[in-house]
């Protein structure tokens, strides 16, 4: 087996955290307004105290996976539970993140093609990838990660000529309050990303200098993810306002459409589409390797075969629970009311008993 | 650890995901050949005869068959009355031998009688199709859409092209306002200010103090504006008026402004210009917008100015022409904002403006800004700068009017 | 499907794992092991004419019978008379212990005598006689002994030392390997003359006995690497290697991988410089071309004179090389993915001439292209061994009769004549042939892909490319390495771009072979 170096974790991580936040982040600020962009700060940055509580025990548990250091610290019962629990929920999150991916493609650029085409497709990608091993993972992101970002920056870029004039001001006109209950809306983002890395664990470097490189690692891959997604919220309502911002499905697309580059390309979402796939990709994966990982844990499942029942599983969730809009709506659901209460809990109980314990054995 | 899969599919992973597919797909999935298409370039828009209806005309470009050399195209203008804009393309599919395609549309056409009554219902269809780009021009039609479209024009060019052209031309003389689909749903979503869209209409040979040899051939012309509310057009704004309003919405690029000053009459290249605003208590303690206006120039032309002078005092005279080319700004400038007083249509902004700068005050006013309006206190500040009078350093055409030619 | 499975996992098992049966033995084989017989040998070998056996004998005291074996045109003909048997046979009277001479004492008699000769040594197997007459050697059996002497007087006729067609070069040495394996050795060790270039060498191939020699620097080629190289060569079973390019699918990791997995070069300085970086050469008796392992896929993109540009040339020269390998694996599929699904990315004008272009073409885009591109292979391949002056007739009717007259008769659109030009040209482009038809390989898949599903398809055939070389390792070494796992310094001293040569102070890590390291550290 092999360990990813910290360059990769710093990577995968970002990809992930960053997964195809960018698309949905903009119709989403909500009543924050013009104040949007602000939004992405602190839902994100959460990340970073769940992730540095989870590498801290990591370097107290070497080579075992937050289920698996769950059990050592709070029995074998409560685990299993928990692991039950982490699957169902990363499977059924996981899933529909997926089906928001078929959903883009099927709303904007191949509004005829058929759904199965894309599931064929993506699931194609994310077997292969699975079965190519998280170490491949860890390269694909390196290669894929620095195109995605390319590609927004591009974006960015190029839709400075459309901007329009004042539409940030006056800034936090209606107070903070609407800032933060816009944010709570999209906490759940980086949710996905902590149980990841909660499986991740006995996949990383874990020397001691390695374990300090790692939580610098940490910092770097959300401050990125928060800037990029500032940026777009930002880049979003300067150009709609925030009126249409809101009012659009998945504003970045539309931005894509309004770029030209001097008459020789108009609307070049279908090329950062393109780009899009491998995030998504790096995304979707990432989920599928959590859940075999915890299944691993809980049950002891060490055949790749199962991959297959969860990509039965994944897919039915996409094709019949929901589609459309429903799929954002119960993202959201699902995202604030079950994922992240369930990440909050465990980590911190998880974190909290270890270091109670510590202390009393030591005192 | 881990079972390996079997390694075929580490190997072959690529060839048996296209044999699949081959098996699968047999050509669907929206796939359409490029030549299959009929290019929609403009789309006019009228209200039709029964109520509730459009008369949706589609200007259409197809490329000559057989034609190996370049991009000959025929013109297709078609006019159908529908209820819904997107009908218009299930009557083209039954009409043509091609399937239309939208994506390269480029100039909505809006009726002068639809707009009248509402366009923003109209416009529904262009931001919910993927295929069109919020980037697509609006521009308004005196007249009729459809007679606009249908324009024949003097260049036998497809109307959509030729205004497309004129739009696209317009930074190098910002004499009208260039309104884009994404740029009217944001002024839409302020909610305190008024969106304007470009008026278009025919000219023959003779009309507008323009001529030209084919008598026949008709021209179409840009001009003047027209301002909406809540969809409906509320009034339209003469060529000064927009010009004025173009100088506070910051929008000028570049253009040619005359001023007049006591038998003087100059012609000043506007190069480079920005407005900025703020807002302040004025003497009499009431809140007003000041319209801060910068702009580079070179004079083009001056008529009736005959003195000789020399180097320094042409410089001292140069210096002494930049308040007039301020006073002809500041006069469309008052023309814009008068009329958005007369119109009580806050197509400049203000409000906006106002919100930006001064919130606190801009939410006592806010219920009644239309009123508050009326009278609120617009001052100017505008600078100009004349960098150069153009190549001759001294005084106009023939410094001794001796004659020898 | 078990079975099915089962069979797939046995065709893709890697070769140098296989087990191979063995071959049934020839007759000759049995003797091989026994102790020598002059007699014996003479009878077997004097089936072939080019073999000569001259008998005489050395009149001592004794007469001692002597048979010499020689291939005609493998020794040197000027050294066997002058220095091998004129000395026997007329100095060898002159000698003052001359009358001493028994047949026990007289191969020790002899190799003193025949100082002059560099090479001599006693033998007492049938195996290597053969061996040594059939390399070349000269042998001289005596009496019914079971001793022998293997002279060395190799000299035959070889091609010199010329610059390779396949990789001519503006600068640097203008020197190519040739099929001699000695010249090979020595060119390379001119180029190093340091006593830490190992030169190991072995024989391969059970009839052919072809010399193969492995070349690297200690310290900096990784003993892993060495020790796996000499593995795979030492588990090789086969009768022949006939050319040393019959070795690359023995030893390459992924044999099912369209991708070239050992680099060769038939120029020394690019052997030189890449033993210098740590690899390990590999050269065969019999073929100019030399094989080096381990790479990656940029090194096939780098070609000699990148190192001997200066730098500033070079990030120019290279971004052209990249962009032509990107534009040829992904133009055409690009082309029909934007002009059957994807038109909006076509600005008014253009879309209006190739939809002008194309009215009237009977085919589909995808259709048009794959036909297209057939010819392309067709021509190609068609042009790549006839004789030269034949081979430009080739590309006037290929490229201007058939493209043209296609277009005037409306089959083809003249867009589609220019992407496929274009991705034509662009191939020629990349420095590696292997590289190049690998990409060929690659545009198929990626077009059929674009003409079902546009540009989803694209991605999904992009990413699945990706995923694939990400899979690949050369030797342990990650096949896009300096990429992913990114190696900062690599990347930017020798990939995209090259530093110059003073700013490169030290070696690029690139051939990480340690398999725990994935990545910068």
């Amino acid at each position: 087996m092999e360990r990813l170096s910290t360059h990769q974790f710093l990577v995968l991580s970002a990809a992930v955290l960053l997964g195809t936040t960018y698309l949905s982040v903009g119709s989403l600020i909500g009543e924050a307004g013009r104040d949007g962009w602000m939004i992405i700060f602190p839902a994100f940055i959460w990340a970073v105290p769940f992730g540095l509580m989870i590498l801290s025990l990591m370097a107290k548990y070497p080579g075992k996976d937050l289920i698996k250091i769950s059990e050592r610290v709070v029995g074998k019962g409560l685990s299993k539970g928990i692991g039950i629990i982490y699957i169902i929920l990363v499977t059924y999150y996981g899933s529909l993140l997926a089906g928001l991916e078929v959903d883009i493609f099927n709303r904007t650029v191949l509004p005829l093609m058929p759904r199965f085409v894309f599931l064929l497709g993506g699931g194609f990608l994310t077997f292969y990838l699975f079965y190519s091993g998280i170490e491949v993972l860890g390269r694909f992101a390196e290669v894929v990660f620095p195109i995605v970002t390319v590609g927004l920056i591009l974006m960015i870029i190029f839709i400075i000529p459309r901007f329009e004039e004042g539409e940030l001001f006056p800034i936090l006109a209606n107070g903070i309050q609407p800032v933060l209950s816009s944010s709570g809306k999209i906490v759940h983002f980086s949710a996905e990303y902590i149980l990841f890395l909660a499986g991740l664990l006995p996949f990383l470097p874990n020397k001691a200098s390695d374990i300090k490189n790692l939580k610098q690692k940490l910092y770097i891959a959300v401050s990125i993810v928060i800037i990029l997604n500032t940026l777009i919220v930002l880049i979003q309502i300067l150009t709609f306002g925030p009126f249409e911002t809101t009012r659009m499905s998945f504003g970045l697309l539309a931005l894509g459409k309004m770029i030209e580059i001097s008459r020789t390309l108009s609307g070049v979402e279908s090329i950062f589409n393109l780009f899009w796939l491998g995030g998504s990709t790096i995304k979707v994966a990432s989920y599928f390797f959590a859940v075999m990982w915890a299944m691993k844990s809980v049950f002891g499942f060490k055949s790749r075969k199962w991959s297959f029942l969860l990509g039965f599983i994944s897919y039915i969730i996409i094709q019949y629970v929901a589609r459309g809009l429903e799929i954002s709506t119960e993202l959201g659901f699902v995202g604030r009311y079950f994922l992240v209460p369930f990440t909050v809990l465990w980590v911190l109980m998880i974190w909290g008993v270890d270091k109670w314990k510590n202390r009393s054995q030591n005192g | 650890m881990e079972k390996s899969f079997p390694k075929w599919v580490r190997n072959y992973p690529l060839i048996v995901f296209v044999l699949v597919l081959l098996l699968l797909i047999e050509g669907c999935g929206g796939k359409k050949e490029v030549e299959q298409l009929g290019f929609i370039m403009g789309i006019g828009i009228d209200s039709g005869k029964d109520p509730g209806k459009y008369k949706v005309t589609c200007q259409l470009a197809l490329p000559k068959s057989g034609g190996g050399n370049g991009t000959e195209t025929e013109d297709w203008t078609i006019t159908s009355e529908v209820s819904t804009i997107s009908g218009v393309i299930e009557n083209i599919s039954q009409v043509l031998n091609k399937s239309s395609f939208a994506g390269t549309a480029r100039i909505i056409v809006l009726g002068e009688g639809l707009a009248r009554s509402d366009i923003n219902e109209a416009l529904d269809h262009f931001q919910r199709y993927y295929d069109f780009r919020r980037t697509i021009y609006l521009v308004l039609a005196r007249g009729e859409a459809k007679d606009i479209l249908e324009t024949q024009l003097r260049t036998k060019q497809l109307p959509a092209l030729d205004i497309l052209g004129t739009i696209q031309g317009q930074p190098t003389f910002s004499s009208f306002p260039v309104t884009r689909l994404g740029h009217y749903l944001t002024i839409l979503g302020r909610a305190n200010q008024n969106p304007v869209i470009p008026v278009v209409q025919k000219t023959k040979h003779g009309e507008k103090e323009i001529e030209y040899a084919d008598e026949k051939g008709e021209e179409l012309l840009v001009e003047g504006a027209g301002v909406f509310e809540n969809g409906k057009l509320v009034d339209c704004l003469c060529d000064e008026e927009t010009k004025g309003f173009m100088w506070l919405d910051n929008t000028v690029k570049n253009r040619f402004i005359n001023a007049e000053t006591e038998g003087l009459i100059l012609s000043a290249w506007v190069r480079k210009t920005s407005t900025k605003f703020k807002i302040e208590t004025n003497a009499d303690g009431k809140e007003g917008i000041t319209f801060q206006i910068k702009t580079k120039a070179s004079i083009d032309e001056i008529k009736g100015q005959q003195k000789s002078m020399n180097l320094e005092e042409w410089k001292a005279y140069t210096k002494s022409l930049e308040p007039v080319v301020a006073q002809a700004i500041e006069k469309e400038c008052r023309a814009a904002v008068d009329k958005s007083k007369a119109i009580h249509a806050d197509f400049i902004g203000i409000g906006r403006k106002v919100e930006q700068k001064d919130p606190k005050f801009w939410n006592q006013v806010k219920p009644d800004w239309l009123n508050q309006l009326a009278d609120f206190p617009v001052s100017y500040d505008i600078q100009v700068t004349l960098e150069h009078t153009g190549l001759p350093l001294n005084s106009p055409v023939s410094p001794q009017k001796s004659g020898q030619e | 499907m078990k079975r099915w499975l089962k069979m797939m996992k046995d065709l893709t098992i890697r070769p140098y794992e296989k087990k191979v049966r063995k071959a049934p033995k020839l007759p000759v084989d049995e003797k091989w092991d026994q102790p020598l017989s002059g007699q014996e040998i003479h009878k077997e070998l004097s089936k072939s004419s080019d073999i000569i056996f001259r008998e005489f004998s050395i009149r001592a005291k004794k007469e001692i019978p002597c048979l010499l074996g020689v291939v005609d045109g493998l020794i040197d003909k000027h050294l066997l008379d002058e220095y091998l048997l004129h000395v026997i046979m007329i100095d060898l009277v002159n000698d003052p212990d001359f009358q001493d001479i028994t047949i026990d004492n007289v191969h020790d008699f002899l190799i003193k005598l025949l100082t002059p000769m560099n090479e001599i040594k006693k033998i007492s197997l049938m195996g290597e006689a053969f061996d040594a007459i059939l390399s070349g050697d000269a042998v001289l059996f005596i009496g019914e002994t079971q001793e022998a002497l293997v002279i060395g007087a190799r000299g035959w006729q070889s091609r010199g030392v010329t610059e390779p067609e396949a990789e001519s070069s503006i600068r640097g040495p203008k020197e190519g390997f040739n099929e001699t394996l000695r010249t090979n050795t020595s060119l390379l060790r001119r180029k190093i003359k340091h006593p830490s270039l190992r030169l190991v060498s072995m024989k391969i191939g059970d009839l052919t006995k072809t010399d193969v020699v492995i070349a690297y620097v200690e310290k900096l080629a990784r003993p892993s690497v060495v020790s796996e190289v000499l593995k795979r060569l030492g588990r090789i079973k086969t009768d022949a290697i006939v050319s040393g390019d019959i070795l690359e699918e023995f030893i390459e990791d992924f044999p099912y991988s369209p991708f070239p997995q050992i680099f060769h070069t038939e120029r020394p300085d690019t052997v030189a410089s890449d033993l210098l970086e740590g690899r390990v050469a590999i050269i065969v008796d019999g073929t100019p071309t030399v094989l080096i392992v381990p790479v990656t896929l940029t090194s096939f993109m780098q070609v000699n004179e990148d190192y001997y540009e200066r730098a500033l040339i070079v990030i120019l020269t290279r971004f052209v090389r990249y962009s032509g390998a990107l534009i040829s694996t992904v133009a055409p599929s690009l082309y029909i993915a934007v002009t059957t699904f994807h038109q909006e990315l076509l600005p008014t004008s253009l879309a209006l001439s190739i939809a002008a272009g194309r009215e009237g073409v009977p085919f589909p885009a995808l259709i048009e292209a794959l036909v297209m591109l057939m010819t392309l292979e067709i021509l190609q391949e068609a042009g790549l061994r006839l004789p030269k002056p034949i081979g430009q007739t080739i590309g006037i009717v290929g490229a201007i009769v058939i493209g043209d007259a296609a277009v005037k008769a409306g089959l083809v659109s003249p867009i589609m004549v220019i992407v496929i030009g274009l991705t034509a040209v662009s191939s020629y482009a990349i420095p590696s042939y292997d590289l190049a038809i690998a990409i060929r390989l690659m545009r198929f898949p990626l077009m059929i892909l674009a003409g079902t599903m546009g540009f989803y398809g694209v991605g999904i055939g992009f990413y699945a490319g990706l995923i694939h070389l990400l899979n690949l390792r050369s030797f342990g070494v990650p096949y896009l390495s300096p990429i992913a796992p990114l190696r900062i310094r690599a990347l930017l001293q020798d990939t995209f771009v090259r530093s110059p040569w003073w700013a490169m102070k030290k070696r690029p890590k690139l051939l990480d072979t340690d398999p725990n390291s994935g990545g910068k550290r």
